[in-house]
């Protein structure tokens, strides 16, 4: 029984990552947009329905407001990229995530605290509902992307030279892309905090992007197959590692440590001898007559 | 006057690039613009596309003031340019480099998506078409599928132009087309240029070169910049007989 329990539980946390990963895979696997903050939008997802389920407010409508705001944060965010490159960024970005992070510590009024918020509401089927909001959010990315649109961000993602002179509208592509980015990231927040029924900022540190790069780069960077096998190997890892106490003479101090070393090695060997990731990208291919 | 340019100026620091250049492009012509290393072509490409902000002057694109427009707006008018170093998104095929060059596609909007699908997919097909027989015309047709990063410096090149054609703008501007190019290539280039670009009604270009034979060849009126002002303008015959143009290139000679 508790090992289907866990099982269970795997299941879940692996598919909300996953969704949290394509969110990423979006922005930064088909947009090249590079973000270092991308718990913030785990974050505002997770506060939304946090506040918003707290008050009584029901499980879909909660759901697509924790999506709004989220969508609304990463519109918002592009902003900053407008006279930003590449990397400057992105470091700017770690600088707004931990901004949000702080922000809701220090704030009580806002949403509890370091005492964070939690909220007793039970989602029948849970579990499947996630799978499934997983499945279409794999299935939205990859019609985007099969869309002109889609095209456009790709050809971004290489440098803002090329778009520009076709007369693409450069920034407003970027806009889209996070604004995009930050519903499926808030989706995964919403979905984060209803499996936790607990949070609190402890859980928005900026090990979180770590670990949804992670995701990205060791399945494939732009592909979003690529990018639930990321999510599945990191998870395999992140919580195989649990077990490891049972079998080796370790304390879990020591274990939490060498659980990020352990995925620190694997991003390493990936970057040595996979370095598009373990499903590297495909390119669509069309048939010429 | 498809293009005219008034005291264009452009300041780097204490360097005047340019230094109120005024020129026209009428429509229909190959205009050539030359001269020695550091005066100022590219710069006067990177005004009037947009890709630097000018420091006094005007810029009309057909009777419209453009050189206070972003560059994706001054594209849509109908200005397109190329590069001296190649742009070519390498991590994407030769064919989604030309697909992605269509103007206009309804497909690029968001909210146009789901609502107007038959459009889009309409226009997927029309554009696949253009594409293909653009594909031809560059003798691609093998190279469809491929990395654009997988070609080679001239086939970049032909890919740039075949970009363009995709785009259909109303004034190509071609940098340095030829430059990296094989002598054989080059031919090839020009042979291209001329059949499948010049012939066609209504198109003008406007073209940064240093190989006299490619501007001999093609151009009806040729400027020569030389430290950020005109100091010549005429028939490519007359420019090669200018004294003052032909001195420019020599005391760079000497120089150097």
């Amino acid at each position: 029984m508790q090992i289907l329990s866990f099982i269970n539980y795997w299941v879940t946390i692996t598919a909300i990552y996953s969704i949290f990963a394509l969110s990423l895979n979006f922005q930064y696997g088909h947009g090249g947009l590079i973000n270092f903050g991308q718990v913030f939008f785990l974050c505002f997802g997770a506060y939304t329905v946090a506040i918003t389920a707290q008050l009584g407010v029901n499980f879909a409508v909660s759901i697509i407001l924790a999506m709004a705001v989220s969508g609304f944060v990463g519109f918002l965010i592009s902003y900053t990229a407008r006279n930003m490159g590449g990397t400057y960024w992105g470091i700017a970005t770690l600088a707004v995530g931990e901004i949000v992070r702080i922000f809701f510590l220090n704030e009580n009024w806002a949403a509890g605290g370091a005492n964070g918020i939690s909220f007793d509401v039970k989602i029948p089927y849970f579990e499947i509902v996630t799978l499934a909001l997983a499945a279409l959010s794999f299935g939205f990315t990859r019609a985007v992307m099969a869309s002109p649109f889609g095209r456009v961000i790709k050809t971004i993602r290489e440098g803002d030279n090329l778009p520009l002179s076709l007369g693409k509208d450069v920034f407003s592509f970027k806009k889209k892309t996070m604004a995009i980015g930050g519903v499926i990231g808030g989706l995964a927040g919403a979905l984060f905090a209803y499996q936790k029924q607990f949070i609190n900022p402890e859980d928005f540190m900026p090990i979180e992007t770590f670990i949804v790069w992670a995701m990205v780069v060791v399945g494939g960077k732009g592909r979003d197959m690529g990018t639930l096998g990321g999510a599945i190997i990191i998870q395999i890892f992140y919580v195989g590692t649990r077990f490891a106490k049972d079998f080796l003479p370790i304390d879990s101090n020591m274990l939490a440590a060498l659980r990020m070393i352990v995925i620190g090695l694997l991003i390493m060997f990936v970057m040595m001898y996979r370095s598009k990731g373990f499903f590297p990208e495909k390119s669509r291919l069309y048939k010429v007559s | 006057m498809l293009l005219s340019i008034r005291n264009a100026v452009k300041i780097f620091g204490g360097l005047r690039a340019l230094d109120g250049v005024s020129l026209d492009v009428e429509e229909d012509t190959v205009t050539g613009l030359i001269g020695p290393n550091g005066s100022g072509k590219t710069t006067l490409f990177n005004i009037v596309s947009g890709f630097l902000p000018n420091d006094g002057g005007e810029i009309h694109f057909k009777g419209n003031r453009i050189d206070k427009l972003s560059p994706d707006a001054i594209a849509r008018q109908g200005l397109i340019r190329t590069f001296q170093i190649d742009q070519s998104a390498v991590e994407m095929t030769v064919l989604e480099n030309l697909l992605v060059s269509a103007p206009n596609q309804t497909g690029e909007k968001l909210w146009h998506l789901i609502p107007g699908i038959r459009k889009v997919l309409f226009e997927e097909k029309q554009n696949l078409e253009k594409a293909t027989s653009i594909l031809a015309l560059l003798g691609f047709k093998h190279l469809a599928n491929e990395y654009a990063g997988n070609l080679s410096g001239g086939q970049r090149k032909l890919l740039s132009l075949g970009r363009m054609l995709m785009a259909e703008p109303d004034m190509y501007m071609l940098d340095e087309p030829t430059a990296g190019v094989n002598p054989t290539l080059i031919k090839g280039l020009l042979a291209f240029l001329r059949k499948e670009v010049i012939s066609r009604k209504g198109t003008t270009i406007f073209i940064i070169e240093h190989n006299m034979k490619v501007i001999s060849s093609i151009c009806d009126k040729v400027i020569v910049l030389d430290s950020g002002k005109k100091i010549a303008e005429g028939t490519p015959p007359e420019i090669q007989k200018n004294e003052e143009v032909l001195a420019c290139y020599l005391a760079r000679a000497k120089k150097t």
